[in-house]
């Protein structure tokens, strides 16, 4: 358990809205190690806010246990409080004050250094704006000093809770390469999203979320590979004997206008099998394995369905 | 705990409602002070002709009918006096003077004490609000579950803020209440109309102030405590009128005859050092055969109004503190 960061074990949380019950999480299992960018993933209303406010000590959980670097929260939350960082809401800051006063009034009212300021401020590479007024910086930049205002305790974990929302590309990438570096740092970074491509990139391990369980969870490549065989797109001159030859062979061929698509096969199958007949490709093209594709199949999965897939 | 205290101080100090509080404050003492100048100005030439117009008759007519008018009086109240022994026509005020023509004057010595209760009125209601946004308004901007992820001990994120708003706010109401007595004294000083002032004045003054400020405290107080509950300033603001409406109003009051027990009653009996109210007394069938019931007049003691309201204070902040620990900050 001292290896991971976060850790959570038949979490379950439901919400009384109007009479009716709504299972917000149920039965979750996570486990974030210690170290590198954990992807919290999951459509919409799958629970991943919920599971961290549950982490935060700021929603209470139902049944279930959890504990944050082995100390079980929230009952023992203010021991480890202090090395934990935390995004919960759109930051609030001092509009007509620089980045750098709102540090520092920050700082004080929580009982840091003043000189840690500078220190995170050049973290999130601020430095050369921070003393501008905060309502001259751009969404990306104000974004990136929420981060600076988690990182003054100086935390070995942080939780970032969408912190990419409404921010344009230009802002994604900025939040995207702080969280990276944090990482790189030896610090843990849990962020949640519901968009695979916006962390795609970076992170190192995910879990996936569907309407408030696990449905997979372990690092990214293997859950790449875990997403089974990339589809073959295949362009030949005669479609119809090819789709037949193909599907002999156990493969499953969709015909997309002017190309077949295979999946079950490699690419070095298809052309192989193809060759023999006296069939000749114009084009043969693996399509690259998305992520996303595997994040759409698995949150598509039927969440009662007891068998979640754990690729790990 | 001090440094959660000086934290929740310039987040306190930082609110633009406290800031207004302070406007709304001044601008109350003030308007008393105008009031009091108006009520205290000198009569006009035209009141003063006007009056001496009217006391030369009224002195004519004295001086022929003046006996047969005390006899009279003195008739009537002896008879008064047969239902009620404390009944007192006032026979031997002699001759009339031109005061008895004049409006009334007020002077510091006699009316300050009252200005200063009007003044009370504002300053709790004030004190109620401010410190309901100071809850709410951070429950509902989500800046609480922010702070709570630094200080995760709902224990003294509540104490420390209840704490502020009930001091603050007490100091504050103080330094308006003796404010408050200041301009009373420059504004009927400004025409000569401060009156017989003795030292009891002032005390009774300052023993005004010190319990206006405590009954701010405890305004504060309870309005950050049903912040907690309610989460939304407009919904205490409007609970508290409905409070007194319906509950102290037509409830306890009207329906149940216990006016003891009404929130209004309590406060008034601290505020104004006990108070008396009414209470149906025991009905007696009159001679004619019809139901009479007297009401009969009580006193509430200060001390009994203040430990009432202590205890409902308590048991609100008690109510808001378990609320607070176990609800999901959203
Ligand atoms: N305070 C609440 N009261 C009632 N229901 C809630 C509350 N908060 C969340 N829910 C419900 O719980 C479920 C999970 O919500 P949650 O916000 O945790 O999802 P999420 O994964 O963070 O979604 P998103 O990607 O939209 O942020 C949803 O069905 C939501 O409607
Ligand atoms: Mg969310």
């Amino acid at each position: 358990m001292a290896d991971l960061a976060v850790s959570t074990r038949g979490l379950r949380k439901t919400y009384r809205t109007r009479g009716r019950r709504i299972v917000a999480v149920e039965s979750l299992d996570l486990d974030v190690p210690a170290g590198g960018v954990h992807a919290f993933l999951g459509p919409n209303g799958s629970g991943k806010t919920t599971t961290i406010r549950m982490l935060l000590g700021l929603v209470h959980a139902d049944r279930g246990e959890m504990a944050v670097f082995g100390t079980p929260v929230p009952g023992r939350l203010p021991a480890v409080v202090g090395r934990i960082g935390a995004i919960v809401e759109a930051p609030k800051f001092f509009w007509h004050f620089s980045g750098r006063r709102n540090l520092e009034l920050l700082a004080q009212a929580i009982g840091v250094d003043r000189h840690q300021v500078g220190v995170v401020l050049g973290d999130v590479g601020l430095a050369d704006r921070a003393d501008s007024e905060v309502r001259t910086y751009s969404l990306g930049m104000r974004q990136r000093l929420a981060i600076a205002a988690t990182l003054l305790k100086d935390p070995d974990l942080l939780i970032f809770d969408e912190p990419t929302n409404g921010l344009d590309p230009a802002g994604i990438r900025e939040v995207r390469s702080t969280m990276r570096g944090l990482a790189d740092r030896g610090k843990t970074v849990l962020v949640s999203s519901h968009i695979l491509a916006e962390v795609q990139q970076i992170a190192d391990t995910l879990s996936i979320v569907a309407r408030g369980r696990l449905v997979a969870s372990g690092p990214v490549d293997e859950l790449l590979s875990a997403g089974g065989a990339a589809p073959v797109r295949v362009g030949v001159a005669d479609r119809d004997a090819a789709s037949h030859l193909l599907r002999g062979q156990g493969w499953t061929v969709s015909d997309e206008g002017s190309d077949l698509v295979v999946t079950g096969a490699t690419s070095l199958d298809v052309n192989r099998v193809l060759a023999l007949a006296g069939m000749y490709a114009h084009e043969l093209r693996t399509e690259r394995a998305d992520l996303e594709q595997v994040f759409l199949d698995l949150t598509q999965t039927d969440p009662t369905a007891p068998t979640g897939r754990r690729a790990r | 705990m001090g440094r959660l205290m000086r934290v929740e101080l310039r987040r306190y100090l930082a609110r633009q409602a406290v800031r207004w509080l302070v406007v709304g404050m001044v601008a109350a003492v003030l308007l008393t002070g105008f009031a009091a100048w108006r009520a205290s100005r000198p009569p006009s030439e035209a009141q003063l002709a006007e009056a001496q117009q009217q006391v030369t008759l009224a002195q004519a007519d004295w001086a022929q009918h003046g006996a047969e008018y005390m006899t009279q009086c003195r008739a009537q109240q002896e008879q008064a006096r047969q239902t009620d022994p404390s009944a007192d026509f006032q026979c031997d005020r002699g001759a009339p003077t031109v005061e008895s023509f004049l409006p009334p004057r007020q002077t510091f010595a006699a009316n300050a004490y009252d200005s200063l209760g009007q003044v009370a009125t504002f300053v709790l209601l004030l004190s109620l609000i401010v410190g309901a946004t100071f809850v709410a308004a951070e429950l509902s901007t989500g800046a609480m579950s922010t702070w709570l992820t630094f200080e995760p001990r709902r224990g003294r994120v509540f104490a420390s803020k209840a704490a502020v708003a009930s001091v603050v706010t007490g100091t504050a109401a103080l330094a308006v209440s003796v404010l408050a007595v200041g301009v009373l004294w420059v504004a009927t000083a400004v025409n000569h109309a401060t009156g017989q002032v003795e030292a009891q004045t002032l005390v009774d003054l300052g023993n005004g102030s010190a319990r206006i400020a405590v009954a701010a405290a405890g305004a504060a107080l309870l309005g950050a405590g049903l912040g907690f509950l309610l989460r939304h300033t407009a919904a205490v603001i409007a609970s508290v009128i409905a409070w007194f409406i319906a509950i102290d109003g037509i409830l306890v009051s009207g329906l149940l005859q216990a006016p003891r027990w009404a929130a209004a009653t309590n406060l008034q009996a601290w505020l104004r050092a006990g108070t008396t109210y009414y209470q149906q007394g025991p009905c007696v069938t009159d001679p004619l055969g019809g139901l009479a019931c007297n009401p009969v007049q009580k006193t509430l003691p200060m001390a009994a109004g203040g430990l009432t309201l202590v205890a409902a204070l308590a048991v609100v902040a008690a109510l808001a503190w378990v609320v607070f620990r176990r609800r999901d900050v959203a």
